[in-house]
């Protein structure tokens, strides 16, 4: 019985000691939260114990304050309710678009990829002899027969001499130095150039497909001409083939940047068209 | 959560957002603004609020932090009290009680139009948007020491005030 009493009395000693604080303005949210709870205990009991000292006075003050909210000053104004609905709508809308739009990018940027790459491809690896000469950076300085202060010209250095040499079963030091300064005729070239195969048809070795021999018909010349030997690539100087993997890429940012473009075109348009719709 | 959940679980807790926008930003129009905001915020984080066990919570938090960032940017404006005391709606169960609790707010709502406009805005601040001193300090650009005191000045005078009604 005695602690009960205790119990209430540290309670009650608790509430007085946060309620000055309170009234001091010294109080955080939470004990403001503990101290709704005892007003809202007080005011249950109100009509059986009432008792008119401070602490209670101060409760009360506490239990009007949290009502404060539910008073028509605080009442959301009429068609709010509506106007969230409409934007929660219009937020719903532009979602599904911009997946919608961030789909049909990709796969337009997938489509326009696999239609430009093989045909750059096929028109770098064409004639690799000739983009090979075209290249400044495979200009190269023999400076092997000529003394080293001598000025030596400039001359193109295809790649398919150089396979020949390198495959010339002589180390070069067994040869007379003008011989290696010597470049090789096409003839001697053409006969060290490695044996090609003719190209298989990929597509052709395949049975057609009821549904799908049409556009088999229409994508098997394209997959043709974009096969590229492996012997062509291996002859190709590096510089060269990085060339074609730079046009590529820049391609692809190409279009990407098109695509982009177009998405915020028709985001603009469509916000206007949101717009003019909540006008009306 | 889709469009339709969102609107079944988010939008009946706009008229509790509203009230708190109000409290600190004071104005009908930007209290207006803040929630649709706030709704724009929380339909970015919608993925997020299924894993969330409060979403009232949270929501009253998203309000809370935009009318405070609101409120910073402009000037304090007044609380709209009418000059009538305003009804109230209705807050328990029990009629007797909450006809007196009605009473109550009623009065209260009143007296604290008497309230200067500074006591009146920091008091109903942190009773209404349950704000903390420092975040009221953000609101207002107020010190910790001036909120302190207009919170102390306004709750002790409307405490005296609502003991004379009684």
């Amino acid at each position: 019985m005695d602690t009960d009493h205790d119990n209430k009395a540290t309670h009650r000693k608790d509430t007085e000691n946060l309620l000055e604080r309170f009234f001091a303005g010294e109080t955080t949210p939470e004990e403001n939260m503990i101290l709704s709870r005892e007003a809202e205990a007080i005011a249950d009991k109100a009509g059986k114990a009432s008792r008119e000292d401070g602490a209670d006075e101060g409760l009360r003050l506490i239990a009007a304050l949290d009502g404060l909210g539910r008073t028509p000053a605080f009442e959301p104004p009429a068609g709010l309710e509506d106007r969230l609905e409409r934007h929660i709508s219009r937020l719903a809308y532009r979602s599904r678009r911009r997946r919608r739009l961030r789909w049909l990018s990709c796969a337009a940027a997938g489509a326009l990829v696999l239609s430009l790459a093989p045909s750059l491809l096929r028109q770098e690896s064409a004639d690799p002899v000739r983009i090979a000469a075209a290249d400044p950076s495979c200009v190269l300085t023999d400076t092997s027969a000529a003394p080293r202060k001598q000025s030596m010209p400039h001359k193109a250095v295809s790649p398919a001499p150089l396979v020949a040499r390198l495959s010339d079963s002589g180390t070069g030091e067994d040869r007379p130095k003008e011989k290696r300064a010597a470049t090789p005729s096409p003839a001697a070239v053409a006969r060290h150039l490695p044996d090609r195969k003719p190209v298989s048809d990929p597509i052709a070795s395949l049975s057609p497909l009821a549904s799908l021999s049409e556009q088999l018909d229409v994508v098997s010349p394209a997959l043709t001409a974009a096969y590229v030997d492996p012997a062509q690539i291996a002859l190709q100087p590096l510089s060269t083939i990085s060339q074609t993997i730079d046009d590529v890429y820049e391609s692809i940012d190409m279009v990407t940047r098109a695509l982009s473009g177009m998405s915020y075109t028709f985001e603009t348009a469509s916000e206007g068209l949101a717009l003019i719709y909540d006008m009306q | 959560m889709d469009e339709q959940q969102f609107k079944s679980r988010i939008l009946p807790l706009h008229r509790d957002l509203y009230a708190y926008a109000l409290s600190i930003l004071g104005d009908d129009e930007e209290a207006a603004d803040c929630v649709q905001e706030a709704f724009t915020r929380l339909w970015e984080n919608r993925a997020r609020l299924d894993r969330i066990a409060n979403v009232a919570a949270y929501s009253a938090v998203t309000v809370r932090h935009l009318a405070i960032t609101m409120a910073s940017r402009s000037a304090g404006r007044a609380i709209p009290f009418g000059d009538d005391p305003p009804d109230v709606a209705d807050t328990g169960p029990d009629p007797q009680k909450g006809a007196e609790g009605r009473e109550s707010v009623r009065n209260l709502a009143s007296l604290l139009d008497s309230l200067p406009e500074s006591q009146r805005k920091v008091v109903v601040m942190s009773a209404v948007g349950g704000l903390s001193n420092s975040e009221i300090k953000e609101a207002t650009g107020l010190s910790d020491d001036n909120v302190r005191v207009l919170l102390s000045r306004g709750r002790k005078k409307l405490k005296i005030l609502f003991s004379k009604l009684k």
